[in-house]
């Protein structure tokens, strides 16, 4: 385990881990073959039995959206810019060029790792981020091999930082605190953050190069005033990754970094550093 | 037969990590799922010698580590030492199949806890995630869920293939 810390996730370690994942990769894809339809059917059926309960759910969460448009005056106008953003989001080349792919296996018990079934193959490679079917930010690709690759999700302490910038232009770093939690963490606040603001990557330009821009990574949960200029507050994730079945990664960058060694995790790095190298990605990927 | 057992075990333990990565990460209810892997471990130390159980439990931990991206030895370490508790206490195995599928939970719950432990040394922040105390309680339950079925299942299955028990662990479950 030492080693395996020591080398960065690279040399034999990796190796081993490519090839034991090359090689469960397609008993993984056959087992879920089999498995996915018998758990959509009983899900279907457990669905139905909790119907009603669901029904007053969406009735609790319509009301409370309800409340939060009354507070907010200028709710809809932001929802409609948002709802342009994602529509521009859409027809750029990069989200058109993005890979999409199946989650086909999960880490062990405390190991929060997806497993796609997309690798270097498919133009999948470590440090590109991941989105769900909504666009969200869900994580970010650790490892890849020729067929597949792992994907550490945002709320994983392994994850690295996520600079975001809320919707009153305030800059903050979310980081995972395990199992579907995140944290935002605005340095030198000078305004109060409300429940329920949408917190999106703050990238390509300025000081964060790790994501593309404007990706919804989460919500704030409560509202927080500063408190010696320093905001801590909990992020509800966008991304449902417990039921989580199809992801797409984004080619950000296209191609590994040549200066990097071998399994090294770039997203790591790139967050503190904002290296200058994606500057001429954001312009070629856009 | 040594070597039989070690093999069946082993081949049990490939399908169980199989399982555990493809099936179960869509079943998970409440948010967890039982950790065969360590199942298919406590079954197979049951039967093997006491260092043969505990280098199956390594290469159990081992192989889910390959398929995750956790540092290659975390998984491996604490089944090891989930090996090992299961070794110093399979005399309670043969006092019937209650205390049996309790001993399951309670090295379940030894190995999770020296995981999140290791984890947390490592860096992986495992003590500090919001779901680590439901965990903890939900996957010795599931394990022991389980372990009705298995404990006597693998009994007739070790027996009919690799002949009877040792003497330190004669009686049937």
């Amino acid at each position: 385990m030492t080693l395996d810390i020591r080398a960065s996730r690279g040399g034999l370690g990796a190796d081993l881990r490519n090839t034991a994942q090359v090689v469960v990769a397609p008993l993984q894809a056959a087992v879920n073959a089999v498995v996915t339809p018998v758990v959509s059917f009983s899900d279907g059926l457990s669905n139905l039995a909790g119907l009603r309960e669901e029904n007053q759910r969406l009735r609790n969460r319509i009301e409370s959206l309800e409340r939060e448009a009354a507070q907010v005056g200028h709710l809809e106008a932001q929802v409609s810019e948002l709802e342009t953003l994602l529509a521009l989001r859409l027809g750029e080349d990069l989200y058109q060029l993005a890979v999409s792919a199946e989650v086909t296996a999960r880490g062990g018990t405390l190991d929060p790792t997806l497993t796609i079934n997309r690798g270097t193959g498919d133009g999948v490679h470590p440090g590109q981020p991941v989105v769900d079917g909504q666009g969200a930010l869900i994580g970010l690709v650790s490892e890849a091999s020729e067929a597949g690759a792992n994907v550490i999700p945002i709320t994983s302490r392994r994850a690295p930082a996520v600079t975001v910038r809320l919707p009153d232009g305030q800059r903050g770093v979310v980081t995972g605190q395990g199992a579907g939690a995140l944290e935002l963490s605005i340095l030198e606040a000078s305004d109060p953050v409300e429940g329920g603001e949408l917190l999106v990557t703050y990238g390509p330009y300025g000081d964060s190069n790790a994501y593309p821009k404007d990706l919804d990574v989460g919500i704030v949960a409560e509202a927080a005033v500063p408190q010696f200029g320093i905001i801590s507050v909990r992020v509800e994730p966008m991304g449902d990754l417990e039921r989580l079945e199809y992801v797409a990664v984004i080619p950000w960058p296209s191609a590994p970094s040549p200066q990097l060694g071998d399994g090294e995790f770039p997203g790591l790095s790139e967050v503190g550093a904002g290296s200058a190298d994606r500057g001429g990605e954001t312009d070629a990927g856009t | 037969m040594a070597s039989l057992r070690f093999l069946l075990s082993l081949v049990l333990v490939m399908v169980a990590a199989l399982v555990q990565t493809s099936v179960f990460h869509s079943i998970r209810p409440f948010g967890a799922s039982p950790d065969v892997v360590l199942l298919m471990v406590v079954v197979g130390a049951i039967w093997l010698k006491p260092e043969v159980a505990v280098l199956l439990g390594f290469l159990g931990g081992l192989l889910l580590d390959m398929l995750g991206s956790a540092p290659l030895g975390l998984s491996g370490l604490a089944f090891t030492v989930g090996a090992y508790v299961t070794v110093r206490s399979r005399d309670r195995f043969n006092y019937g199949l209650p205390v049996g599928v309790m001993t399951v939970g309670g090295i379940t719950l030894v190995m999770l806890v020296t995981n999140a432990l290791i984890g947390t040394l490592f860096g992986e922040g495992t003590l500090g995630n919001p779901d680590i105390i439901r965990t903890l309680l939900l996957v010795p339950m599931y394990n022991m869920v389980l372990a009705l079925g298995f404990l006597p299942l693998a009994d007739w299955l070790f027996s009919s293939v690799a002949g009877p028990r040792h003497t330190w662990s004669r009686s049937r479950l």
